[in-house]
């Protein structure tokens, strides 16, 4: 039987929301839920950065054999907008938020064809049920050319190999 | 499209995974024959809030986008290159761009009826001096022309006009009123000279001096310093050259009537004599004698006339 594979916005090391098919919403303040509560804010000048997202693969139910290959891409357009984009980095280990600049490199540049390797710390094969694979960080910057308003929604997709 | 696998159907499925069909694993189908591909997806997105104030002064909207220090003429350029910036202000006060001069004073909360003087005073109020209140409104170098152009007035614009909008109660007519309003009516020429920072010279004592008939000689020389002052020093402290002659000297500054006694009892020696003076004032040899002669030097030559009288004959 296939395993049950989620995404999980990570609040710590080991716990996490699952947001699978769901919304991570880039806010100023380090929570997960999806509201409107804690917008970012257009700067007069500079950039301001949103407290970062931490996503990681969740194992619900485990595989036949195992999974491999964990991976994650953009479609390399950023249609957030003028002034707004989204930097990441990948690590093997949680780190606390922060709103400060990670200094990542721009999310828009992983495609299908270039992903992130999202289990170059934490190798596969992955087996068993749980957390598997690297931290995945993300950081919304916004400018101050950037217009207020509801952005539209840039999917973010994970792929792996199951087996 | 169906898959055939043995002879026999595959069931559709939305997935291509493995699966048991029949008892049998049925092989998998991916793109390389080997694990399956999945994924998962995840969308992102974010409010994000601009700020708008209406509130903006002009103040505040010049200093965030130009610089306090720039230059008239490059405020002039940053103005132009943020005209849409000013525009979008102009429409987010509620102002058109054609509005009036009146009309926004009133919208910003200034009546019309308000004068310029009113203005200045209301923004200037601190100042007192004309210098301070052109170098708080302007740069220290603004010309009075550029001043009053900028004030509304016009190049015909005389000092009259120029000095009772300068606030000055009084309309001068002369430059000695002028002076006289800004210094003191009894203000004596040796104050006026002390203000100078010459305070030692007092010459209009001396001219006051010099003004009175009953005045003597040496205490004109004793006001002027000391009692054995040259008559040189007080012809250089007269500001007169030496060879100037004593009826000049005198009426420069005294009588033409003044005696020559008087002259002598005003010598600062009191025991000067004619002798004395004549010695000072003739060579020493000169005798009285040649003195006399000098004047009769030039009488006419006398002339003798011989008269012959000659007895007349008379015949008969």
């Amino acid at each position: 039987m296939a395993a049950d594979v989620q995404i999980h916005e990570m609040t710590g090391a080991t716990t996490g929301v699952d947001k699978t098919n769901g919304t991570v919403r880039f806010k100023s303040a380090d929570e997960t839920t999806v509201d409107t509560n804690n917008r970012l804010q257009i700067p007069t000048s500079g950039t301001n950065y949103s407290y970062t997202k931490q996503l990681r693969f969740y194992f619900n139910t485990p595989p036949d054999t195992d999974i491999q290959d964990l991976e994650a891409y953009s479609d390399g357009n950023n249609d957030f907008g003028d002034g707004i984009g989204v930097q990441y980095d990948t690590s093997g280990a949680f780190s606390a938020n922060v709103n400060t600049n990670i200094n990542g490199t721009d999310l828009f540049t992983a495609t299908s064809s270039s992903p992130i390797d999202m289990d170059a710390n934490n190798a596969g094969p992955h087996t068993g049920t749980g957390y598997k694979g690297d931290f995945l960080r993300l950081q919304m910057t916004v400018a101050s050319n950037a217009q207020p308003g509801t952005l539209n929604a840039e999917t973010l997709t994970f792929a792996y190999k199951e087996t | 499209m169906a898959w055939i696998y043995n002879g026999q159907v595959v069931p559709q499925q939305s997935s291509n995974r493995p699966l048991v069909y029949d008892g049998q694993v049925w092989p998998s189908f991916g793109a390389s024959g080997g694990p399956i591909q999945e994924t998962k997806t995840v969308d992102l997105d974010a409010l994000i809030q601009g700020t708008l104030s209406k509130t903006l002064s002009v103040d505040a909207l010049i200093q965030k986008h130009i610089p306090v220090t720039l230059s008239v003429d490059a405020l002039l350029q940053a103005l132009g290159q943020k005209i849409t910036e000013l525009d979008a202000l102009v429409q987010e006060s509620g102002l058109t761009k054609n509005i009036s001069l009146d009309a926004l004073l009133q919208h910003i909360g200034i009546t019309t009826s308000l004068s310029l003087d009113a203005l200045i005073q209301g923004k200037v109020s601190s100042v007192t001096s004309l210098d301070g209140l052109i170098s708080k409104i302007q740069s220290g170098t603004l010309s009075i022309d550029a001043l009053i152009q900028k004030t509304g007035n016009v190049f015909s614009l005389n000092l009259d006009a120029i000095l009772e909008a300068a606030g000055s109660t009084e309309k001068f007519t002369s430059i000695d009123a002028v002076l006289q309003g800004v210094l003191t009516k009894q203000l004596y020429i040796d104050a006026l000279i002390q203000k100078r920072q010459e305070p030692s010279l007092n010459i209009d004592a001396q001219i006051q001096q010099l003004k009175t008939a009953s005045v003597q000689f040496d205490s004109v020389l004793s006001k002027v310093q000391a009692e054995n002052v040259e008559l040189d020093a007080l012809l250089q402290k007269l500001n007169q050259t030496q060879i100037i002659s004593l009826d000049a000297m005198l009426a420069k500054g005294m009588v033409k009537s003044v005696l020559l006694d008087a002259i002598i009892g005003g010598q600062p020696t009191q025991i000067v004599n004619l002798d004395a003076l004549l010695r000072g004032d003739v060579q020493k040899s000169l005798l009285m004698d040649a003195i006399i002669y000098s004047t009769l030097a030039s009488a006419s030559p006398r002339y003798t006339f011989t008269m012959t009288m000659t007895k007349p004959s008379f015949s008969g």
